[in-house]
């Protein structure tokens, strides 16, 4: 087992407001820069908990290399600042199927979602903090599950979405664990308002995505006692399944 | 960081391995304090299977709130790490859900209607977990163990502790993993090794015989999604699972 430590400087480029740091973005920087100790290429499952919210700043990453087998290696990876662990990883790397290998069993459907002109870009209100989400991502929210934007809420517990990179970036693996966690939160739909911050986020990768827009659902199970999960199912757009990821939630009860 | 000698029993082995699940329950069961003591999510990484017999657990505790602790755990055998583990720990709440989605959990015949699975299967193989896990399966999900699959990929039953005692939410790890593979309604009989698995616990189970329900949405390129919901005697969701697993096409 050998480990090393790198030295991170986190930007405001994916910050909400005053410099929360994006879990899915977060995921993505921490699992790119484990990727370099092993000769597996690719992410296959990443399981993070989120211990404290990183600053934007300087940050510390220590990397562990636990096992480099023949077809997959796991590593460690922590990123902390000022000696505290903010976020701590664990990931198996592989090699993914190319796009087009033929399911053995496929037993769920991509969203149906109106074309992404016919859909809502998600975007702050005027007066809104910023949030780097949507200005690195270009979220077409479907509005069937999208009444709170008009003020409203419709009572599911589902967002459905396009997402693509806004700044022109391809789609690859990596991208994939940004897009795992780039939808709003189900509970704006609930009327539950406020910050869903994410304690635990684990993201399988099944395929290679093929470029193009991507498609994405969104929902919960169960919202309970002050937590909920979110699970996300990402589609490339040539249908074939690339993400699953599920999400455990903190959210604070409405008053009653 | 504190280490545990602990002792794995070959009694809970599937072909001389111990069960992912009772190897997570014995990696997390030195994490938990007074304070936060029930896991409320786990997320393990499986490296390599150990052998019955001595192990280590380390622990390290990385942040400790005042609801929720957070801790790294590893399982070593002969100075090799075999599973990873993360864990968020808190006191799992129990009262009213604030919402739940449609559905609610899997019906089932009459108990008296599903058989117990055995720790001897008709093979000669030992799931030796089988004498600890008491699980009578829905036989219209399990045509497979009568050579038959259905091609399905999904699988239910009744499940509760060998010994009658309620389930806790450290057995609900166990149980999370607990349930034949799906891929036998596929028709593929091999080993399926989880490569991870992660548990959500959403609540203490009310005493009695718990729901079990299993099912895979995607199999390809040999990976293949397990998802696994655990339903108390109250009809309250308490636990989900996932895990992502390797399976083998026979030759």
């Amino acid at each position: 087992m050998t480990s090393s430590t790198v030295s991170l400087d986190l930007p405001d480029t994916w910050a909400y407001g005053a410099g929360v740091l994006h879990g899915g973005w977060l995921l993505e920087t921490i699992t790119r820069e484990a990727l370099a100790h092993t000769e597996h290429p690719h992410p296959l499952a990443v399981s993070a908990h989120y211990a404290a919210a990183p600053k934007v700043g300087s940050a510390d990453l220590d990397v562990e290399v636990l096992r480099e087998g023949r077809s997959v290696g796991t590593l460690r990876a922590q990123l902390s600042q000022g000696g505290r662990p903010k976020v701590s990883t664990i990931i198996t790397a592989g090699r993914l199927p190319e796009p087009g290998h033929r399911p053995l069993h496929l037993s769920t459907a991509p969203p149906q979602l109106p074309l992404p002109e016919d859909c809502l870009r998600h975007a702050m209100p005027d007066g809104a903090a910023r949030n780097g989400i949507v200005e690195q991502l270009e979220i077409r929210l479907d509005p069937a599950t999208a009444a709170w934007t008009r003020g409203s809420f419709g009572g599911g517990a589902e967002v459905r979405a396009w997402v693509r990179s806004a700044t022109g970036r391809e789609v690859d693996p990596l991208m994939l664990l940004t897009v795992a966690d780039a939808l709003p939160p189900v509970t704006f739909e609930m009327g539950i308002a406020g910050w869903v911050p994410t304690l635990e986020l684990t993201v399988y990768l099944r395929s290679v995505p093929v470029q193009g827009w991507l498609r994405c659902v969104q929902r919960a199970r169960l919202v309970s006692g002050g937590w909920l999960d979110e699970e996300c199912e990402v589609w490339d757009s040539a249908g074939h399944l690339v993400v699953q990821a599920r999400q455990l939630a903190g959210y604070k009860e409405p008053s009653s | 960081m504190s280490t545990t000698d602990v002792e794995l029993d070959p009694g809970w082995a599937v072909g001389g391995k111990p069960h992912g699940g009772y190897l997570l329950r014995t990696a997390v069961e030195p994490a938990l304090d007074q304070a936060h003591p029930h896991p409320m999510v786990v997320s393990a990484h499986y490296l390599s299977s150990p052998d019955a017999g001595p192990a280590h657990v380390e622990v390290e505790r990385l942040r400790t709130g005042r609801r929720v602790a957070s801790s790294r755990v590893r399982l070593l055998q002969s100075g090799d790490a075999r599973v990873e583990v993360l864990l968020s720990h808190s006191t799992l709440a129990s009262g009213d859900d604030h919402w739940s989605a449609p559905g609610g959990p899997p019906e089932l015949p009459p108990l008296e209607d599903c058989p117990r699975t055995p720790s001897v299967g008709p093979t000669g193989r030992v799931v030796g977990y089988f004498d600890h896990v008491d699980l009578r399966l829905d036989m219209a999900t399990a045509q497979w163990a009568l050579g038959k699959p259905q091609g399905q990929a999904h699988v239910q039953g009744w499940m509760r502790r060998d010994d009658g005692a309620d389930a806790t939410p450290l057995d609900l790890l166990v149980f999370a993993d607990a349930m034949p593979p799906v891929t036998f309604d596929l028709g593929l009989m091999g080993w399926v090794p989880t490569l991870e698995l992660t548990v959500l616990l959403r609540g203490v189970p009310a005493p009695g015989w718990l729901r079990v329900m299993q099912r895979a949405r995607l199999l390809r390129d040999g990976w293949l999604d397990e998802e696994c919901e655990i339903w108390d005697s109250e009809g309250r969701l308490v636990a989900q699972a996932r895990q992502l697993a390797g399976y083998r096409l026979e030759e």
